[in-house]
């Protein structure tokens, strides 16, 4: 009877140890790979003509290959509308981030920073709330000369401060050289 | 005029209890009717004295524990008749009355408790670890008003431990000046696994299961682990109840700051089937907090949950016992907002500002970013008892691990499901088989034989920072304790062999080359202890442990958001070794106790995170770049306390640490090393300390100085000033019809509610500490005890 019932709860407490702890490792699950802005594009569009597109490229991601970054090149005493993109060209077919950041636009602010002889970046449209979003502006080049265009992808910046592009966490901060012939 | 009795066995009862008792006049004289002495000496079977048995007597203010020679001492004692209570974890607890007539010196004769459910209460005789293993433990009541704040601020209170910090709500413990990966910790005698290696990654474990939580400094303990380079934690649940019954009790805790409430509570029964006495024990915690307070602002997203529950189920039979543990850790961390940059501008950008953008409010709403960390572990521990010849113990354990941790920027993909998506998640399974064989050879010696495996699976199911690993270890260890009684000197020595095969899962084709990856070597400490009187002893401890690279130390790659910094693991790194040496000292005689522990550490290849000249540039903008590389180091420090008891009111206690790291290649500082602490308690206690139950006010004054010691072009920031901080705190018993002791402590944390920050705090760079906070807890024993 003692010894029934020893080993009765030996039993039990077997069963314990393989049924009570459930939590199971979900090992070769595929889903390792997470989305990711490999690409900025910037399509300048003057009035008349045709438009030019430039873009930075860290396929990779980061470490490893070094982005390529193209030089925007633009016409002196002219003016540009642009449009700005985020590409993950990591993937095929290449997925365009820029949809997801127009479906929260309220969360981001593309914001740009120029030296040198680029000029400053109109934005022209405009999140749900009214505030601006930096997907979409205009450009007016003056003298010749180089300089540089830095892009930067916002999170939850707060639009309402002094320096909306002091806030926020940076998703991409990408910077362009510049050449005005 | 002696006798002596032998109290039979009842049913249920494992083992008897043999008591002697003799009268024993102290002085001739007659006393007056409150001046009696009573001295208590508790003994094993052997003969040898037992140390740190509790001593209680029913219905009075009176307790204590007997000292190393197994002896306590009571004075002032009426003619009366006393109730006395011995326990000791790990031996059978027992009950006597009698009546006190005179001067009077009793034996007390324990028996080992069949039921031992640590692996500490079968080590050896008497005192378990034994002096020649340089600790510390943290009391119970220390532990008790601290354990709502989570293991690692529990363990701050002892001098040799500080904590390294990831905002307020993160905490890991540093011992001698090292963490993570160099501290082991030990739930129950099983070596936690988790995701360790994180500076963000606290342990996972609830303070509230555990009734003795000790520290082992330095390379102390072999059977452990050889790679404990920092020192062991000892995290212990209560024994099993061994009478027939139930008992438990309930926690309840509040802060102000956070708002933050504790519910916690056990129930512990024993019941006998037939022949076969069954003990369990049911426990569980939950913790809820909204955000945290600043003296100046809200901490914004940072609230805590927790939901915790463990069980113990365990019997014995003839020589046999048999112990199941299981144990679930749950939590949600919210992570400060303001801290969650996304590159070097943001960073340079929040630490301009130095503080949130906004002054915030409270909220119990946890958002992004966030941790979610579930610990599962599960143990069934049996020994064997062996008679005089020792035990042998087997334990078997499986632990899961899941890490989930939540950017504040979910992923970019298709919604809804990406939201509920982690951006890292780790997880892993360990199962580890343990035998080990405690040999008497004699009296005099006493050895260890033991073998550990350990085969772990580690997944990194989203974010690739570390790749898929499977690893396994084994792990063979002797050693030998030499203790002679009456004898001024006690020696042990120990000797591990380590081995440890790691294989890298991933198909990464850059990993081709290191995917099979084998680890060896020894291990080994030796320790005497010279007793220079009878009040103190002197404990000289060397040894040298050694400890693989961590599979983020060989192969991460990629962005730490935390910290702005682009990490590149080194897959051609091999194990650091370290060699350490200490001495011990503690001594008490009449009002003063010391404790102290000097310490001189030199670590071959220390793995650490070199700075590199050349930022890396991604599409987040240019990081610093961190390689991680070996170097050669010395880490020297001396912590201590003193306590100087004025009278049966007062006591002073003084308590510092410190410690310099040098990275002795670089001829620089190391980074992250703890600051210069002082601290000085004042305890009041309103009726008699001895008294179990007894009452006091305690302030304690903290000061930190401002870190000097830090690595040149190493730091985005310079290290914040020094403070002084204030904490008050009472505590006091409270008796009823229904619950026979109340515990009720209210305590003032940061009472003048200072402006600070901490330099082992990763976030001092965003935010202040946590502003002023009442804490008030109960503590609701129930049940026969």
């Amino acid at each position: 009877m003692k010894n029934q019932l020893f080993s009765t709860f030996f039993f039990f407490a077997f069963l314990a140890f393989i049924s009570f702890s459930c939590e199971k490792d979900t090992t070769g699950d595929p889903d390792n790979e997470s989305e990711l802005i490999t690409t900025v594009s910037i399509t300048f569009t003057p009035a008349s003509g045709a438009s030019k597109s430039f873009k930075w490229t860290d396929k990779d991601g980061a470490g490893g290959i070094a982005p390529v970054i193209e030089s925007i090149v633009l016409a002196a005493n002219t003016s540009y509308t642009i449009s700005t993109s985020f590409l993950d060209e990591s993937k095929s077919p290449v997925e365009n981030i820029t949809a997801e950041i127009l479906e929260e636009s309220n969360d981001h602010l593309v914001c740009y920073a120029v030296s040198g002889s680029a000029p400053a970046v109109q934005i022209t449209d405009q999140d749900k709330k009214k505030n601006p979003l930096g997907l979409a502006g205009t450009i007016k080049t003056t003298t010749a000369g180089n300089g540089s265009i830095k892009v930067s992808l916002k999170h939850t910046p707060d639009k309402k401060a002094s320096t909306p592009c002091s806030t926020g966490e940076t998703d991409v901060e990408v910077t362009f050289p510049v050449t005005i012939n | 005029m002696s006798f002596s009795k032998i109290i039979g066995c009842k049913y249920g009862c494992f083992l008897g209890i043999m008591l002697h008792f003799s009268n024993y006049l102290f002085g001739q004289e007659l006393h007056s009717s409150c001046s009696l002495k009573l001295q208590i000496a508790v003994v094993d079977p052997q003969g040898k004295p037992l140390a740190y048995v509790n001593v209680g007597v029913l219905g009075q203010s009176l307790g204590g524990s007997t000292n190393e020679e197994g002896i306590l001492m009571f004075k002032n004692l009426c003619k009366d008749s006393y109730s006395f209570q011995f326990s000791r974890i790990g031996w059978e607890a027992y009950e006597f009355t009698f009546l006190l007539t005179k001067d009077t010196s009793i034996q007390i004769v324990l028996r080992e408790s069949g039921i031992m459910l640590d692996k500490i209460t079968v080590l050896g005789d008497g005192d378990k670890l034994g002096k020649n293993t340089i600790k510390e433990v943290l009391d119970l009541e220390s532990l008790r008003s601290t354990m709502g704040f989570g293991l690692a601020e529990s363990l701050k209170q002892l001098p040799g431990v500080q904590t390294l910090n990831t905002g307020a709500s993160i905490s890991k413990p540093i011992i001698q000046g090292l963490h993570s990966n160099r501290v082991l910790i030990l739930q129950n005698g099983v070596r936690q696994e988790g995701q360790q290696w994180g500076s963000e990654h606290a342990p996972e474990i609830d303070p509230f299961l555990s009734t003795k939580i000790q520290v082992i400094k330095g390379a102390g303990s072999i059977r452990y682990g050889g790679d404990a380079l920092g020192g062991i934690i000892l995290v212990e649940p209560p024994a099993l109840r061994r009478e027939k019954g139930l008992d438990g009790e309930v926690h309840l805790q509040g802060m102000s700051n956070g708002k933050l409430g504790i519910l916690s509570g056990q129930l512990n029964g024993n019941h006998s089937f037939g022949n076969l006495p069954v003990s369990g024990r049911i426990q569980g915690t939950l913790k809820n907090g909204g955000n945290l307070h600043t003296p100046d602002y809200f901490m914004n997203n940072t609230g805590v949950r927790e939901e915790n529950f463990s069980w113990m189920l365990g019997t014995e039979k003839n020589n046999l016992n048999s112990t199941f543990f299981y144990s679930r850790y749950f939590s949600i961390l919210g992570i400060l907002k303001d801290a969650h940059i996304g590159n070097l501008t943001d960073l340079t950008n929040a630490i301009e500002r130095g503080r949130p953008l906004s002054d915030g409010e409270f909220s119990r709403e946890i958002g992004r970013p966030q941790q979610q960390i579930l610990h599962e572990f599960f143990q069934w521990k049996n020994i064997i008892d062996l008679q005089n010849d020792g035990h042998l113990e087997i334990n078997l354990s499986r632990q899961f691990n899941r890490r989930k941790e939540f950017d504040a920027h979910r992923n970019f993909g298709t919604l809804p499901s990406s939201l509920e998506n982690p951006n890292i998640l780790f997880e892993i399974t360990t199962y580890r088989g343990e035998v080990d064989l405690e040999h008497n050879w004699n009296t005099n010696f006493h050895g260890h034989v033991g073998l550990a495996l350990m085969q772990q699976v580690n997944t990194t199911d989203r974010g690739s920072l570390i790749p898929d690993y499977s690893q396994w270890t084994g792990g063979v260890y002797y050693t030998l304790k030499y203790k002679k009684p009456a004898s001024l000197w006690e020696f042990e020595g120990g000797i591990r062999y380590d081995m440890n095969k790691l294989r890298i899962d991933d198909l990464n084709p850059k990993l081709q080359d290191f995917r099979e990856n084998q680890f060896q070597g020894f291990s080994g400490t030796l320790s005497s202890v010279f007793h220079f009187s009878n009040a103190g002893f002197l404990v000289f401890q060397t040894g040298s442990s050694w400890r693989t690279p961590h599979v983020s130390e060989l192969f991460s790659e990629g962005v730490h958001h935390g910290s702005a910094s682009y990490e590149k693991g080194n897959p051609y790194l091999v194990p650091e070794r370290a060699f350490n040496n200490s001495i011990h000292f503690e001594w008490k005689e009449g009002k003063f106790k010391i404790q102290s522990t000097a310490y001189y550490n030199w670590i071959n290849k220390y793995i650490f995170l070199s700075p590199q000249k050349e930022a890396v540039l991604t599409i987040r903008g240019a990081f610093p770049a961190f390689n991680y590389s070996q170097t050669n180091v010395s880490i020297a420090g001396l912590d201590g306390n003193m306590t100087y008891s004025l009278n049966n009111h007062w006591d002073l206690t003084f308590q510092a640490a410190m410690v310099k790291g040098r990275n002795v290649t670089g001829n620089d500082f190391l980074i992250y090393m703890p600051t210069n602490k002082v601290q000085f308690f004042t305890t009041y206690y309103l009726n008699a300390k001895e008294n179990a139950t007894h009452s006091f006010i305690r302030t304690q004054l903290t000061h930190v100085a401002k870190q000097g010691r830090v690595p040149a072009d190493f730091d985005y920031a310079l290290p914040p000033d020094g403070y002084f901080r204030l904490d008050i705190e009472f505590l006091t018993h409270i008796k009823n019809k229904f619950f026979p002791d109340i515990e009720l402590g209210i305590a003032l944390n940061n009472a003048t509610n200072t402006r600070y920050r901490e330099y082992l705090n990763r976030f001092r760079y965003f935010i202040q500490e946590p502003g002023r906070n009442l804490v008030v807890r109960l503590r609701i024993p129930f049940g026969q005890s």
